[in-house]
């Protein structure tokens, strides 16, 4: 762990704080992280990275080249970065009376969730760009990912676009008219937990 | 006291279709919010009138928007008053 893990979330609690809870299995329980969306988001990213670590570790133990030396450090400070609440991005209501937000944390986990889900793609940074509080306004999504050896980049990235445009009008009222993808790497492990 | 403030927010909230959680507003002690196991506290009352504050989490296969549009519509039902002003965010997708 290096220093910068000690960022803290807008909530107070610090990436240190939420790893070692969740390195004890989340007990005892905690109703100041577990009641707190922001920690439960940074808890789903740290999960996610400690499975890529198990998988890592996995492969390597079979011989397999190891990652770059400061791909864990990058992962991490995706993680961190990320982290934030961001801004609250407007939800329609033809009511005067209601605001309804939607967090930029929220929507950047939604799109890391939805990449996830493509096999052997990996998405590193999510970028929302673009003026994004206002109402209508044109926004582009800019992701980065690695993606795995043995996948065609045209495959994923296609069906990553595809699929990021279609849960961001799923779950948001945001305009967005580019979803650009950025492959930054090769990898050589799974992103599940297991693929044997 | 109306009936939203004696107990019937959080039922109201989760009562939505694709709504999964319901959190305390941050300016709430988590600490007191989880031990009375409600978000009461996220109704308060404004020089203009009263304003709820709600947080939420909703179904990844669901559709959030439409969710945190009906919990609105939910809460105004239970309290019409025109001085009330409704604060939703969505804050997680699960």
């Amino acid at each position: 762990m290096n220093e910068g893990h000690s960022v803290a979330l807008e909530c107070g609690k610090t990436v240190d704080e939420l790893s070692d809870y969740l390195a004890a299995g989340r007990l005892p329980y905690d109703p100041d992280i577990e009641t707190c969306p922001e920690c439960l988001n940074a808890l789903d990213a740290l999960e996610r990275v400690g499975t890529l670590s198990r998988s890592l570790l996995e492969r390597e133990a079979r011989e397999l080249p190891p990652p770059p030396a400061n791909w864990f450090d990058r992962i991490m400070d995706v993680v961190r970065s990320e982290m934030r609440v961001g801004r609250s991005l407007p939800v329609q209501h033809p009511d005067p009376r209601v605001q309804i937000t939607i967090t930029e944390g929220a929507v950047r986990a939604l799109v890391r969730s939805v990449g996830d889900e493509i096999d052997g793609l990996y998405i590193g940074r999510v970028d929302i760009d673009g003026d994004a509080e206002v109402t209508g306004a044109p926004v582009e999504v800019n992701i980065t990912g690695t993606i795995r050896w043995d996948q065609s980049v045209l495959d994923a990235t296609a069906l990553l676009r595809s699929a990021v445009y279609e849960a961001l009008a799923q779950h948001t009222d945001l305009n967005v008219v580019a979803v650009n993808v950025t492959i930054e790497d090769v990898h050589d492990f799974a992103n599940g937990e297991d693929e044997s | 006291m109306s009936a939203l403030e004696s107990g019937r927010f959080t039922e109201v909230i989760l009562g939505v279709d694709g709504v999964v959680d319901a959190f305390p507003p941050p300016s709430i002690p988590r600490l007191i919010a989880a031990a009375t196991g409600d978000v009461e506290r996220a109704i308060v009352p404004t020089n203009d009138g009263l304003r709820i504050d709600a947080r939420i989490a909703t179904k990844l296969d669901g559709r959030s928007a439409d969710s945190a549009r009906a919990v609105a519509d939910a809460l105004l039902a239970e309290h019409p008053a025109p001085d009330v002003e409704i604060r939703i965010q969505i804050a997680r997708i699960r």
